[in-house]
């Protein structure tokens, strides 16, 4: 029953009621009423359901014409279709049920095939205009979105490439309503409909598109620019109204005719000194004006890169003074009347945010104002991240940075950039990373071929380099990297973010702790519990190597004698020529008191072996700086490591203890299978 | 006396009624029955008697709409010179044009009455 079509028959006889049911109930869901009063109540309550209404004209209480009045009234007429019925067929009564609206008309007596078509078509008909009206809306909605998206959109581009935020345009947006508003309230030769001010304001956003077109090192120059780059620089509003001249767009937009006016002379002053015409008084635009006062006054207000933010106070002040050019008097007046209330105006339409026409009333701008609230809050919601990002950014000490791979184009924290003295952005930024040398060549190429490794699971790389910087000691840090990929169905990497914390000091502790800790702290050697695990980790894998176990003859006595100060320097002395004549795969330790070791490894045969232990035997009696000394020291060799350590240090003491026995500053070497005191 | 011939006599067409109803002789039944028990003849009458001109002309133009329906044909018109009676205020000729509307009517329903009783003789 709910899905068949409601048709409302309204006919005082009941018979003729009847016959009507009869014909359409099969098909439609009937209600009925017995005259004009109860039709107009069925119609308040079921208006939303009824598909057509079948209407006699002569009625008791309410005739028919009376409730097609009603329902114009009401606006019913305008969705819901209404068939006369009617036993009077003269013109003038038909014309009159037409003229109030009633879209046919059917005669007595009732054929029940005419009567089910009739009905059948104009549903049909209405249904269809309804789908079509709401398809036509859905169309002009979507313009009219992207339209004042593409608006914001280009806009907020030319802002961000300016360093500037996107909220200036909104600002800008609000600024020029509230001034001209004010214009046109007080000045009525300023005769703008609300739709002009709103178009204005909208089109106020643009008013420096020109500027994509001027070179970024003089947009973003923080010094005064040079006279020849001031020229550039200026031609921004001819080229900003050309370019909207030149895209294929409605020319008789009216909202485009006063973007290119505003782009064309927002840089105009009344007195005829501005710019790039020198336009005098009325001969500027009236858009111009405006927009030209409301941008002095943001960028005042507004904290860029060149300078600190300024008060609104402070700022009004200087407009006032001329500071900023002249301006149209009577706008002044309305600046001033309106200048406390300019924040305050700007925070209400920030929260509110979008500028609609007043009078909205038919239901695409309704709808449209809607799209136009939706856009503005991305904006809005994209500046909060922004400003989130930027806060966080400037507590923490990390250098955090954003790589574009379209652009090229790596940016760099504020404090990035201040720690690194580099500039906020860097183009061309593979060649930089390669060709400055910031991060070592080796570093670079181990940072793409993680870049290539990266996947869409796995888009996190970890990573840890020294970073030279001009004029300082290269510095540890880690580079962690999350790379960003496109939102397509195949995606690609589109950049990356990432940070960098400089771990130079608790790298440079950590292996400062590694190395007390496997350091004996007199000599700097190993210390006995380092050389082991050391020697055993080489025994696993080893060529012909030697340990030699040594200590300095007679030590207790150079202590008696002199003291443990020059038994010391002994033992430093000493450690320095075994330094000094050992090779970097060598290991050698202090293993207590006066007792060293040293584990020689991988020689290609005996005879180098040999003749290594012998130069090493010279040098650790060439003693020129402290008291001379000898030592006495055993050797044991194995071929191929297959020897445990603590049985390599007992055949290596074994032979100090034959050289000791010896009579002391010789050594002597394990022999296997043979009597050590023979062999020495 | 069948329909078909109380039709024809009273100038209408019995199977072209049904015809517009699709063939359907229950509902050609139901409303010549209702027609039978509908107030506007009465109420025409009433009019007639307080000479409520406004009323005359209301009630002859539902009886009209009504005949015209069912296809009584010299009722609608003996109800469609009534109305116009009233239109151009010839109020005069209005009694006796009711006195052949009575007629015609009192035939009808008497006629009417006959076939719906005798039904399915009657179609």
């Amino acid at each position: 029953m709910k899905n068949k079509k409601m048709v409302l028959i309204v006919d005082d006889v009941e018979l003729n009621r009847a016959f009507l049911r009869d014909m359409l109930e099969d098909e439609y869901e009937i209600i009925e009423a017995a005259n004009g009063i109860e039709a107009v109540e069925l119609l308040s309550s079921n208006f939303a359901d009824i598909a057509v209404v079948l209407l006699d004209a002569i009625m008791p209480e309410m005739d028919g014409f009376e409730v097609l009045e009603h329902m114009n009234a009401a606006h019913w007429i305008d969705t819901i279709p209404v068939i006369m019925i009617s036993a009077d067929s003269s013109p003038e009564f038909i014309s009159k049920g037409y003229k109030l609206g009633a879209i046919d008309y059917i005669s007595r007596p009732y054929n029940t095939d005419i009567v089910m078509h009739r009905v059948k078509n104009t549903i049909t008909l209405y249904t269809k205009q309804i789908v079509l009206q709401s398809i036509v809306v859905e169309h002009m909605q979507e313009l009219q979105l992207t339209n004042s998206l593409m608006v914001d959109i280009l806009s907020t581009i030319v802002e961000f490439r300016n360093g500037e935020s996107g909220i200036h345009v909104q600002r800008i947006r609000i600024l020029t309503k509230v001034l001209l508003e004010a214009l046109v309230k007080n000045y009525p030769k300023y005769a703008l409909t609300q739709k002009q001010i709103v178009e204005i304001s909208n089109a106020a956003a643009l008013h420096d598109v020109g500027k994509i077109t001027i070179p970024d090192n003089i947009i973003n120059k923080p010094t005064k620019l040079t006279v020849e780059e001031f020229e550039v620089f200026k031609t921004h509003c001819e080229r900003g109204a050309q370019m909207l001249e030149n895209i294929d767009l409605n020319k008789q937009d009216s909202m485009l005719k006063y973007a290119i006016n505003i782009c064309k002379y927002h840089h105009e002053r009344w007195g005829g000194e501005g710019y790039p015409n020198g336009l005098v008084a009325d001969e500027i635009p009236v858009c111009a004006q405006v927009v030209a006062l409301a941008d002095v006054y943001d960028a005042l207000v507004s904290e860029r890169v060149y300078k600190d933010a300024i008060s609104p106070q402070n700022a009004v002040a200087m407009i006032i003074n001329g500071e900023c050019g002249s301006f149209n008097d009577d706008l002044l007046a309305c600046f001033v009347q309106a200048s406390g209330k300019l924040e305050d105006e700007i925070c209400k339409y920030e929260n509110d945010v979008y500028l609609q026409a007043n009078n909205v009333k038919n239901p695409q701008e309704a709808i449209t104002s809607k799209d136009l609230l939706f856009s503005s809050r991305t904006v809005a919601l994209l500046e909060q991240e922004r400003v989130k990002t930027h806060f966080f950014a400037s507590l923490s000490n990390e250098i955090q940075f954003e790589y574009n791979i379209f652009t090229d184009v790596l940016s760099l924290s504020d404090k990035g950039a201040e720690a690194l003295n580099l500039p906020l952005q860097i183009k061309n930024a593979i060649d930089w990373l390669k060709e400055s040398g910031i991060i070592a060549q080796a570093d670079v190429q181990n940072l793409f071929e993680q870049f290539r490794k990266a996947t869409l699971e796995s888009p996190i790389i970890k990573t840890q380099c020294l970073v030279v910087q001009e004029g300082t000691s290269p510095k540890w840090h880690e580079i962690t990297i999350r790379i960003l990929y496109t939102d397509e169905i195949t995606p690609s990497i589109s950049g990356c973010i990432g940070k960098m914390v400089d771990i130079h000091s608790q790298k440079i502790e950590g292996e400062l702790l590694k190395i007390k800790a496997e350091c004996d702290a007199l000599t700097q050697l190993y210390n006995h519990a380092a050389a082991k695990y050391k020697i055993k980790e080489k025994l696993l894998n080893c060529g012909l190597s030697a340990l030699l176990f040594f200590d300095i003859d007679d030590f207790k006595q150079i202590n008696d004698t002199h003291g443990h100060l020059i038994g010391d320097a002994v033992l430093k002395q000493l450690s320095k020529i075994i330094m000094k004549n050992i090779r970097t795969t060598d290991i050698a330790a202090r293993v207590g008191g006066d007792e060293f070791i040293i584990f020689v490894s991988d020689f290609v045969d005996k005879a180098r072996l040999n003749e290594w232990i012998e130069r090493l035997w010279g040098a650790l009696h060439i003693n020129e700086d402290t008291l001379p000394f000898t030592v006495s020291m055993g050797i044991a060799i194995t071929e191929n490591g297959k020897i445990d350590y603590e049985t390599l240090v007992s055949q290596a003491d074994q032979s100090l203890y034959i050289a000791k026995k010896n009579g002391k500053n010789q050594h002597a070497s394990y022999v296997v299978h043979s009597n050590c005191e023979q062999d020495a | 006396m069948n329909l078909r011939e109380f039709y024809k006599e009273s100038g209408g067409d019995f199977d072209a009624f049904l015809n517009r109803l699709r063939g359907k002789e229950s509902l050609a039944y139901k409303y010549i029955t209702k027609f039978a028990q509908d107030l506007t003849y009465a109420q025409l009458a009433q009019a007639i008697h307080e000479k409520n001109y406004e009323e005359i002309g209301k009630n002859a133009h539902t009886l009209k709409g009504i005949a015209l329906n069912l296809d009584f044909k010299n009722l609608g018109d003996l109800c469609c010179e009534i109305v116009a009676l009233v239109r151009c205020e010839n109020f005069a000729a209005i009694d006796a044009q009711f006195d052949k509307l009575s007629a015609s009517y009192e035939y009808t329903i008497n006629a009417i009455g006959y076939c719906t009783e005798h039904w399915d003789d009657c179609v």
